[in-house]
């Protein structure tokens, strides 16, 4: 189920200095698909809605995913072929008939939306439908834009909307709920968080000590990467997910590290690990203290507080990647009824 | 773009109160806390009053910490006192507070509200 809080914050987090020509346009239509969802998608505690946008060269496209009963297919199919038959010109003069004559409903019965989306992406609206049982199907819809206004991307430079389906399926299977693959530093971090925070946060009593733990382990591997990962051009690539496992959460990270980091990280976590369940309060409050006072050296607790709180162990990997060195990070989060 | 909870610090020179609320979650806390460590550094110099610094936060991070033990060393000494405010019900608040106690030489009050 999605809430309609964070997408000013997956905007945010899609802002990107060589998209900015089109970052209006992809605000917008981000805005408009997002909201399409939590309008229209499944109320069911385990409905497969989905939203993703993705980034690749000189054109951006936004994806979605979500149920729809009979009504809405007929109305759907119908309108989009209509609508990707017609060219900027004709889109715009449909666009102010139905404006003019009034005949739109607070539901966009006229496809309005349907119509302004197509405009603003410049592009045909890639679509699929997957007849799921009871006469509903699943709607999976694309906007593909060009990171030039108004100019219609070629073949070859779109993604098929049958891959990001794929992907969807993908994520689906594995029960992924939030994937983040991009810009890990200062401004996207705390959109990342914001996203992060919104989705862990609960009033109940009981799910206190839960929400705290996968939002502070999450905010501790974030930051990390931020610190330790290494920057290109200022642009810290970085990977960060959240899945669901039984009995809990499973968050995992992955970015490349600068240089020298090795065998650093490498003995952090190995420490880190070894300590027994006992002793990690005391090795918290030791190397908090050691580090308080000292300036040149972080905190040095983040990856403690991780283990300490879930009393799982930090899995990692180094590897050999591009000429430097990757490292994939993961945590079992467990969730205590 | 408003984000879900920012650090809120305000300073009462004629009252010697200092307040950290909200959520302190920043990637780098060092820069965001020069200010209100040479703020209370000017404080301390210049008054004879103790300051008493009053936390009500809903989270704070790793970062975080290391520079609310470099905040409370400041008061060593009889220099002042500190108040813990914590949601109620929220023990985990409440025990992360206890670990700062113990590692500074100041007296901990603590409040759930």
């Amino acid at each position: 189920m999605f809430s309609d809080s964070f997408s000013e914050h997956i905007v945010a987090l899609t802002e990107h200095d060589n998209h900015k020509s089109v970052k209006k346009r992809l605000s917008f239509l981000m805005i408009e698909v997002f909201q399409n969802i939590v309008r229209h998608g499944g109320q069911e505690e385990k409905s497969n809605d989905f939203f993703g946008v993705r980034s690749i060269e000189d054109s951006l496209n936004i994806f979605s995913s979500n149920r729809i009963n009979k009504k809405a297919h007929e109305f759907l199919s119908s309108k989009l072929k209509e609508l990707n038959k017609l060219n900027a010109d004709q889109l715009k003069t449909l666009y102010k008939e139905i404006l003019q004559s009034g005949q739109f409903s607070d539901k966009g019965g006229a496809g309005l939306g349907l119509i302004d989306m197509a405009r603003k992406s410049g592009n045909p609206i890639q679509h699929n439908f997957e007849p799921l049982e009871n006469n509903d199907f699943q709607f999976n819809y694309q906007l593909d834009l060009s990171s030039e206004r108004g100019v219609e991307l070629t073949k070859h430079q779109k993604i098929n909307i049958e891959d990001n389906i794929q992907s969807y399926n993908d994520i689906n299977d594995n029960d992924l709920v939030f994937f983040f693959k991009g810009d890990f530093s200062k401004n996207n971090t705390q959109s990342l968080l914001n996203i992060l925070k919104a989705n862990t946060q609960t009033y109940s009593k009981n799910e206190e000590f839960n929400n705290f733990r996968i939002f502070h382990s999450g905010v501790e591997l974030i930051q990390n990467i931020a610190r330790h990962g290494k920057s290109v051009n200022e642009y810290i690539e970085g990977v960060f997910c959240l899945f669901r496992v039984n009995s809990g959460v499973y968050i995992c990270t992955g970015n490349s590290l600068k240089t020298g980091d090795y065998s650093t990280m490498e003995m952090h976590i190995n420490k880190i690990n070894e300590y027994s369940k006992d002793d990690l309060n005391k090795v918290y409050l030791e190397t908090l203290k050691k580090n308080a006072l000292n300036d040149d050296v972080k905190a040095g607790v983040g990856l403690i507080d991780v283990r300490r709180y879930n009393q799982s162990f930090i899995d990692y990997e180094i590897n050999n990647k591009d000429n430097g060195l990757y490292l994939k990070m993961g945590v079992f989060i467990p969730i205590y009824k | 773009m408003a984000d879900l909870g920012d650090t809120i610090i305000e300073f009462n020179e004629d009252k010697g109160l200092l307040k950290i609320s909200g959520i302190s979650m920043m990637e780098d806390a060092l820069e965001f806390y020069v200010e209100t460590k040479s703020k209370i550094d000017g404080f301390l110099s210049s008054s004879a009053t103790n300051l008493t610094i009053e936390f009500e936060l809903t989270y704070f991070n790793s970062s975080s910490a290391k520079q609310f033990i470099q905040i409370l060393t400041k008061l060593e000494g009889d220099k002042g006192n500190a108040i813990w405010k914590y949601p109620k019900d929220h023990s985990i608040m409440h025990d992360r507070g206890k670990e700062l106690e113990i590692l500074v030489d100041v007296p901990f009050e603590f409040i759930a509200i």
